[in-house]
């Protein structure tokens, strides 16, 4: 062993270099590929919409003066339901991979301490149906519940509520949800609903710094919000061959019911769900894309460089290499040596980048809205770079392998 | 001697094509992924006014109290009504203007009569020196018009081709939600990114710019409702219905800007606030002790994180990014350099003096950053034109190439590789002629 620390503090520069490229390419790999992760969540999470291409979705739809009173919305929607090929009509104040409307808030479970969710809230007619959400357990809104007219959007008033199998645990962990009751915030008067039903999926429509739990954290609450300036009528067709005779006689319907009292120049925009969610996935996508370049380009930055600063020492001391082979190292204990060295000069640049990608991470999520990186990274971190080294010195550590003892004895 | 050292180093690059290609494609790659972060950061980020951002202020007035704050603990962001009109009363700093965002709409003449919806805004007359707001034909209005709530208007070039075909309409009448406001000014094109007089209501970015800017008093006469934010504390929702409740209520939604010319006029507006407070908890207005922010312009940018953090953050990624490609030039230069100690020995001995030494290294090293601040360009053009495709929509355009960009993507990528090749280039000068001439 000491032959082989002794050297790395002689002759300082080179271990150092790669030390230091280690380190600081562990730290960047480590933070990109935690940035990485939080924006592939959306992408690849279920969205718990059913059929996608059949789901069409009228959205910016903005009156004249004051919004339409939901009679007037409801009696609109039943005309939606009677176009042919019709299965289910919504009229909902916010809709998934809708962002123009959010609703989130703090969501509370019962007890003395309440488990807290941010929650995504979708306020609408037959959203269940219509979405095609995968009903888990209790069951879907009545006809009753679907009439109640809330004073405003209904958030601070009780009723029922169909939440996410996710959002059940969250709140109401190791037990059934169905008739429990969550608070819409920590206020005394805060709005309380009973769940009556569980589905399986539903991303929320605010994405931020998610992981696969809280991407699903939303529930349903069932009539026409009151005095809500933009509704979104969302319809799905029976079959995947209506869906363009649907979507012909819905905007002809609506045009004719509510385009007069528009406002003029602000167009109803119409779009095929799955259309909505590749709009909302772009800019994750993109993100992707440049982060999983800059940790590929930083890692293969690395394995060069460890490359090159290898060989190069290993050249240099070609001669020292001789002698110990004259002296009867065998080529096993030279290739295992600098192997051995490169371990240890990578384990010590993986010591000090942990170090780094911890305290830039603490940085980031000081001066940025960033999640803390889980302490599970380090350990792959590691894995990952002392596999890279190794793989980057293979080739100098073969060549110095076949260093033959006759070099010993040439011009010394 | 310097074209000499330019001449060796091609060639010594040449010699080791393989070496040279890896230390162009890092740099390049670094290069192009920090100027493309740089060309949006650089979009978003800007002083919207640069010649004015330091003279001109936002202020905050705490009118909710210390339990209505969110977990900042800042007071908010806008003014009530009252406030802000106790603020023009008073008349404090050079220039100051009330502002709040309308969306009116306006009947054209021509035979399509179909009212087109315009964003606009009600402000006072001196919000147009303030801002330093280009005039195509007239100017703003004066105080008098102010007082009175006169019926008149500035129009946007946009605007102003619409309805009058490009004229200079100052003196024509437009009829503005059913009442005809006289046109006293046509702004040139004027849509500055950020829209930093009122990012409260607009958020920043997007849109084509105001279409229209009313008088203050006008638009509240006419009852033209509040077409931007509204905030209004718990339980402190107005009492009275409709636009004239907001005003009387504790809800803000009134943006406020302040030109003050010195630091002496700052200090002095901000007792000024400080005053206004305690004047107002005499009263029984305000139940707590007065915390009020008077921010800059680009302090108030930033504290309304106008730069998405999205941008930020890719930002640093590709700055990290650079500096793994230089430490990794730094390794590579250092073992091409030292390789050559040779060659060092012969041309040492031959009378070449340590600097001639080390400048041949630095020539070699610039050309490397050269060729690959050249690749960084083209990576840096590409990734521009990516950059349009992918950003949110209201961003969409502001991203560009230009000439200062492209040369500091050159000066960047040589400066950088020339500091990378520093030490291995003293280094290399310091290699003793004896030793590589023994050896050989």
């Amino acid at each position: 062993m000491r032959h082989i620390i002794k050297p790395l503090f002689r002759h300082r520069m080179m271990p150092l270099l790669v030390l230091l490229q280690v380190a600081l390419a562990c730290a960047i790999a480590c933070n990109a590929l935690f940035l990485l992760q939080q924006k592939l969540v959306p992408i690849v999470s279920p969205d718990g919409v059913g059929n996608p291409d059949r789901l069409i979705v009228a959205w910016n739809i903005a009156p004249r003066g004051q919004p339409w009173p939901t009679s007037r919305l409801d009696q609109v929607a039943a005309e939606l339901r009677a176009i042919p090929g019709v299965g289910s009509v919504s009229v909902a104040g916010s809709f998934p991979m809708e962002t123009v409307a959010q609703m989130n808030g703090g969501v509370y479970g019962e007890g003395a301490h309440p488990a807290k969710a941010d929650t995504a809230v979708y306020i609408g007619t037959h959203l269940r149906d219509t979405l095609g959400l995968k009903l888990v357990a209790g069951r879907d809104f009545s006809a009753a519940e679907e009439g109640v007219s809330y004073k405003g959007m209904g958030l601070d008033e009780n009723g029922p509520a169909i939440i996410t199998r996710a959002l059940a645990e969250r709140l109401f962990p190791g037990g059934d949800a169905l008739g429990h009751v969550l608070r819409l915030g920590d206020a005394a008067d805060a709005g309380r609903r009973t769940v009556v039903g569980v589905v399986e999926h539903l991303m929320r429509n605010k994405f931020g710094q998610d992981d696969r739990e809280d991407i699903d954290y939303s529930m349903l609450f069932p009539s026409i919000p009151t005095n809500w300036p933009m509704p979104i009528f969302a319809l799905r067709a029976r079959s995947a061959a209506e869906v363009d005779g649907v979507l012909k006689a819905a905007k002809a319907t609506l045009k004719r019911e509510l385009g007069p009292e528009m406002i003029q120049g602000i167009d109803p925009a119409y779009e095929m769900y799955g259309d909505m969610r590749e709009r909302q996935m772009a800019q994750p996508k993109a993100a992707v894309w440049l982060l999983s370049g800059v940790s590929l380009i930083v890692l293969l930055v690395t394995v060069v460089g460890i490359m090159g600063l290898t060989s190069y020492w290993v050249q240099q001391r070609t001669r020292q290499i001789g002698i110990r082979r004259a002296l009867g190292a065998r080529r096993g204990n030279i290739l295992r040596d600098v192997q051995l060295e490169n371990l240890l000069v990578v384990g010590g640049g993986i010591l000090l980048g942990m170090a780094l990608a911890y305290a830039i991470n603490l940085w980031l999520m000081h001066h940025y809205e960033l999640a803390r990186l889980p302490w599970t990274y380090l350990p792959y971190g590691a894995a990952l770079m002392l596999l890279l080294g190794q793989l980057a010195v293979l080739s100098p550590a073969l060549r110095a392998a076949r260093v033959p003892p006759v070099v010993a004895t040439r011009s010394v | 001697m310097f074209g000499y050292y330019l001449e060796i180093a091609v060639r010594s690059l040449r010699r080791s094509m393989g070496l040279t290609l890896l230390m162009v494609l890092a740099i390049g790659f670094g290069v192009g992924a920090s100027m493309t972060a740089y060309a949006v950061f650089r979009a978003v980020s800007g002083d919207p006014i640069p010649w004015k951002s330091s003279r001109l202020f936002v202020p905050q007035i705490d009118a909710w109290g210390p339990a209505e704050r969110g977990g900042s603990g800042e007071p908010q962001d806008a003014l009530a009504y009252a406030d802000a009109m106790a603020l023009m009363r008073d008349h404090r700093a050079a220039r100051q203007s009330a502002i709040y965002a309308v969306a009116p709409s306006v009947l054209p003449t021509d035979a399509s009569r179909t009212p087109i919806p315009l964003d606009g805004f009600a402000v006072y007359g001196e919000f147009f020196p303030m801002l330093d707001v280009p005039f195509e034909y007239g100017s703003g209005w004066g105080s008098g018009d102010d007082a009175r709530g006169a019926p008149v208007a500035v129009i946007g070039d946009a605007l102003n081709r619409r309805l009058f075909g490009g004229a200079n309409s100052v003196g024509r009448t437009v009829g503005i939600d059913g009442r005809g406001y006289r046109v006293v000014g046509v702004m040139k094109p004027w849509n500055p990114q950020p829209a930093f007089f009122d990012v409260v209501d607009t958020g920043g970015f997007g849109g084509d710019g105001p279409d229209l800017f009313l008088p203050f008093q006008a638009a509240i006469a006419a009852g033209m409702e509040n077409a931007g934010s509204t905030n209004c504390p718990k339980g402190g929702t107005p009492a009275a219905p409709g636009f004239a409740g907001l005003q009387s209520s504790a809800c803000t939604w009134i943006v406020y800007m302040a030109e003050l010319d010195d630091a002496a006029a700052v200090r002095g507006y901000r007792q000024y606030l400080d005053e206004y407070a305690r004047e107002q908890q005499r009263l029984g207005r305000f139940g707590w002790s007065p915390d009020n922010r008077l921010r800059g312009l680009r302090a108030w940018l930033d504290h309304e994180h106008i730069v998405p953090d999205d941008t930020r953050v890719s930002m640093l990624v590709a700055l990290g990014l650079l500096l793994v490609c230089l430490l990794n030039t730094v390794g590579l230069l250092l073992t091409k350099f030292l390789r050559r100690s040779g060659e060092i020995g012969v041309r040492r001995a031959l009378g070449a003096s340590r600097s001639a030494v080390c400048m041949q290294f630095l020539a070699e090293a610039a050309v490397i950053g050269m060729a690959g601040g050249m690749l960084g360009l083209l990576l840096t053009g590409f990734g521009v034109l990516a950059a349009d495709q992918v950003l949110p929509m209201d961003l969409t355009g502001l991203a560009h190439v230009d000439v200062s960009l492209l040369l500091l993507a050159v000066a960047v990528a040589v400066l950088a590789t020339m500091l990378a090749g520093l030490y291995p280039a003293i280094r290399a000068s310091r290699v003793q002629p004896a030793w590589q001439l023994k050896t050989q």
